[in-house]
C-alpha cells in the first residue's frame, strides 16, 4: 500500500507535486534478509583486502 | 544579528526539554523490572530514585508553559542541544547510586557517553555489577542511538505538528521516509526492533552453543545488540567483547555494526524491494571505498608489526577493530595496551582516519560521516575539471543520494565547514590531552574516539584520569553528537542575552 502527500511547490502557489511513499513495512523480511547478505560479501570483501595487503607485505 | 532569547522563548525550551526527560522516567521503569525479577533490591531502590527525579525534573520544565506551545528552528536547537546534557544528568543519578562509579562525574561520564553512543566508560568493578545497571547503560545506547526527539516522538509525549519537525530536523535528522514526522519516527524503531531481535536470536544461540546459561545468554546477546546496532560500544564485562572470545560473535556483532552504520533511508528503500539505491547511492559508495583503502593500511600495518602470526588471527582482529572503528561502535577485542604493541603506526592512524570518518549520515554512527567524504572528493574532482576547461565552459556536476542532486557551492560548503569543525575538535582534544602528559599519538586516538563517539580506548580514559580531562571528552562527546550547530545555536544564545543585559545594565 502507498501513501500519497500533495506537496504544494514554491510556498503554495504553482503546481502541487504528488509524493508517494511507498510502505516500507511490507518488504520487511526479503529487505532484511538481502541487508544481511549484502554485509556478509561487504565483510568477506574487507577480508580478503585486509590478508592481500598482509601477504604483500 | 544575534537576538538574545526573550522570556516566552526560554518558557517554551524549558516545556519542550521537560517533556523530553520525561520521557527517561518511563524508560527507566525496564530496569526497574530487571532489578525486581532477578532481587536486586538495592538498584530497584536506586532505580525508583531516578524515575523521581527523572518526572520531578521533567515536570518542573514542561509546567512551564501550557502543552502545545509554539517553537521555532532557533529555540528547537537549544531544546535539543539542552536535552541531551539534562537527559545525561538524569540518566546518571541511579547510575551515581549503583557504587559502581567514584563520583556524580563518573556516572554522568558514562551516562552521557551511553546517550551519545560513544561507549568509553568510568566503570568501576564492571564485572560484578547489578544486571540493572547494565541493562540501564545498554538501554541509554537505544534511547540515544535513535535521537532522544525520535524517542519521544515515538511515545507521542505531547510532541506534535510543527514542533515536532522543528525538533527532529534540530536533532540532526533528515529522513522523510514516510509523510508524517511521527510515523518516520516509529519506522526507525521498528527497524531498529527487528534487528534488535535478529541479533538477540543470534547471539543468544553462540552464547549458548558457548556453554553459557539460558538467562545469562539472552541477557548478554540483548546487550551486545543494543551496543552494536546502535554503535554504542558499552559491554557487560571489563573485557568487552574479548571476554567471548567467539568468531561468532565477532561475526554477527560485525554485521549489526554495518546495519547501524546504514543510513535509515537505504534501510527503507531496501524495504520497500529497490536493490538498486545501495549501489548507486554517493554515500554507500563513499563508505565502501574508505573502508577498502583503510583495509589495506590496517592489513600493511599489521602485518609490519607482526603482532599476530597467523593470517586468520591477523585478518579477524583487523576487520573486526576496522569495521568497530569506522562504525563508531568501539567494541575491542584486544587489551588497550596492543594498540600501541600491536597495532603499531600504519594500522593504528588507520583506525584513528576510520574514526574520524565514522559512518553514513542518519543513522547511529558519529563522525564526519561518509556523505560529506563523498561529496568533498567529488568537489575537488568538479574543481580539477573547472581548471582544465576551457574559460567560456560551464562545468557542472551532480551526485546520487536517494535522488540526483546537483553539486552546488552550498552543499560543498556546507560539508567542508562539518568536515573542519570535527578536525579542529579532533586535534584540539589530542593536545589538550598531549597537556595532561599522555603521548600525543595515544592522545589524538582518544579525542578522536570521544568526538566521533565511537568509543575505542589506548586506556587513557579510566576512572583515575585528571578531572579536566574528563570535562574535555564530556563536551566532545556532546559536541560530535550534535555535530556541532545545536550546540553553537545555545552558546551564541547564552552570550547574546548577556551581552543584551550587560548593555542594558
Amino acid at each position: 500500500m502507498a501513501q500519497t502527500a500533495r506537496t504544494p511547490v514554491t510556498g503554495g502557489e504553482g503546481p502541487a507535486v504528488e509524493l508517494r511513499f511507498h510502505n516500507p513495512y511490507r518488504g520487511w523480511l526479503t529487505g532484511l534478509l538481502t541487508e544481511i547478505a549484502v554485509f556478509l560479501a561487504f565483510i568477506l570483501a574487507v577480508a580478503a583486502l585486509v590478508l592481500l595487503a598482509a601477504q604483500v607485505a | 544579528m544575534w537576538v538574545g532569547l526573550h522570556r516566552r522563548d526560554l518558557v517554551a525550551i524549558a516545556h519542550y526539554t521537560g517533556l523530553l526527560v520525561s520521557s527517561l522516567a518511563l524508560a527507566m521503569i525496564i530496569p526497574l523490572v530487571t532489578a525486581l525479577v532477578a532481587g536486586e533490591w538495592g538498584p530497584a531502590l536506586d532505580y525508583v530514585c531516578g524515575i523521581g527525579v527523572a518526572a520531578a525534573v521533567g515536570m518542573l520544565l514542561a509546567l512551564q508553559a501550557p502543552r502545545g506551545v509554539h517553537i521555532g528552528r532557533r529555540d528547537a536547537l537549544i531544546v535539543t542541544a539542552l536535552a541531551w546534557l539534562v537527559a545525561s544528568f538524569v540518566a546518571a543519578v541511579p547510575l551515581s547510586l549503583s557504587g559502581n562509579y567514584g563520583s556524580f562525574l563518573d556516572a554522568f561520564f558514562d551516562a552521557i557517553s551511553g546517550l551519545t553512543t560513544s561507549g568509553l566508560t568510568l566503570v568501576q568493578d564492571l564485572d560484578h555489577m547489578a544486571l540493572a545497571h547494565n541493562m540501564w547503560r545498554h538501554l541509554t545506547h537505544l534511547i540515544g542511538g535513535q535521537g532522544i526527539i525520535v524517542a519521544a516522538l515515538s511515545v507521542a509525549l505531547g510532541l506534535k505538528g510543527g514542533a515536532a519537525m522543528s525538533l527532529y530536523i534540530a536533532e540532526g535528522r533528515d529522513e522523510r521516509i514516510l509523510p508524517n514526522v511521527m510515523h518516520t519516527a516509529r519506522f526507525i524503531w521498528f527497524v531498529t526492533a527487528v534487528y534488535v531481535t535478529f541479533g538477540t536470536l543470534a547471539l543468544s544461540i553462540s552464547n549458548l552453543l558457548h556453554g553459557m546459561e539460558l538467562g545469562r545468554s539472552v541477557l548478554h546477546a540483548f546487550w551486545a545488540t543494543a551496543a552494536c546496532y546502535d554503535t554504542g560500544g558499552f559491554g557487560p564485562q571489563s573485557q568487552n567483547a574479548l571476554y567471548y572470545h567467539s568468531p561468532f560473535f565477532e561475526g554477527i556483532t560485525v554485521v549489526l555494526m554495518l546495519a547501524g552504520t546504514l543510513n535509515f533511508n537505504l534501510h527503507a528503500d531496501l524495504w520497500r524491494g529497490d536493490r538498486t539505491e545501495i549501489f548507486k547511492n554517493l554515500e554507500a559508495r563513499a563508505l565502501a571505498v574508505n573502508i577498502g583503502i583503510l583495509s589495506l593500511a590496517v592489513g600493511l600495518g599489521l602485518a609490519v608489526t607482526g603482532a599476530f602470526s597467523e593470517p586468520a588471527e591477523l585478518v579477524r582482529k583487523g576487520l573486526y577493530h576496522l569495521i568497530s572503528a569506522n562504525s563508531g561502535t568501539g567494541h575491542q577485542t584486544i587489551y588497550a595496551s596492543q594498540w600501541i604493541g600491536g597495532f603499531g603506526g600504519l594500522a593504528f592512524g588507520a583506525i584513528i582516519l576510520a574514526m574520524a570518518f565514522g559512518g553514513m549520515a542518519s543513522s547511529t554512527a558519529g563522525g564526519i560521516k561518509a556523505l560529506r567524504l563523498g561529496l568533498i572528493a567529488k568537489g575537488v574532482i568538479l574543481r580539477v575539471r573547472q581548471a582544465i576547461s576551457p574559460p567560456s565552459s560551464v562545468v557542472t556536476d551532480k551526485y546520487h543520494h536517494l535522488l540526483d542532486v546537483p553539486l552546488t557551492a552550498d552543499v560543498l560548503a556546507n560539508a567542508l565547514m562539518v568536515f573542519t569543525l570535527y578536525t579542529v575538535t579532533y586535534i584540539s582534544g589530542g593536545m589538550i590531552g598531549a597537556a595532561y602528559g599522555y603521548p600525543m599519538g595515544e592522545a589524538l586516538f582518544e579525542s578522536v574516539s570521544a568526538t566521533a563517539n565511537v568509543g575505542l580506548s589506548t586506556g587513557i580514559t579510566n576512572p583515575a584520569m585528571p578531572a579536566g580531562l574528563k570535562l574535555v571528552y564530556i563536551v566532545q562527546m556532546w559536541a560530535g553528537r550534535l555535530e556541532f550547530i545545536a550546540l553553537f545555536a545555545l552558546v551564541a544564545s547564552v552570550v547574546a542575552g548577556v551581552r543584551s543585559r550587560w548593555s542594558r545594565a
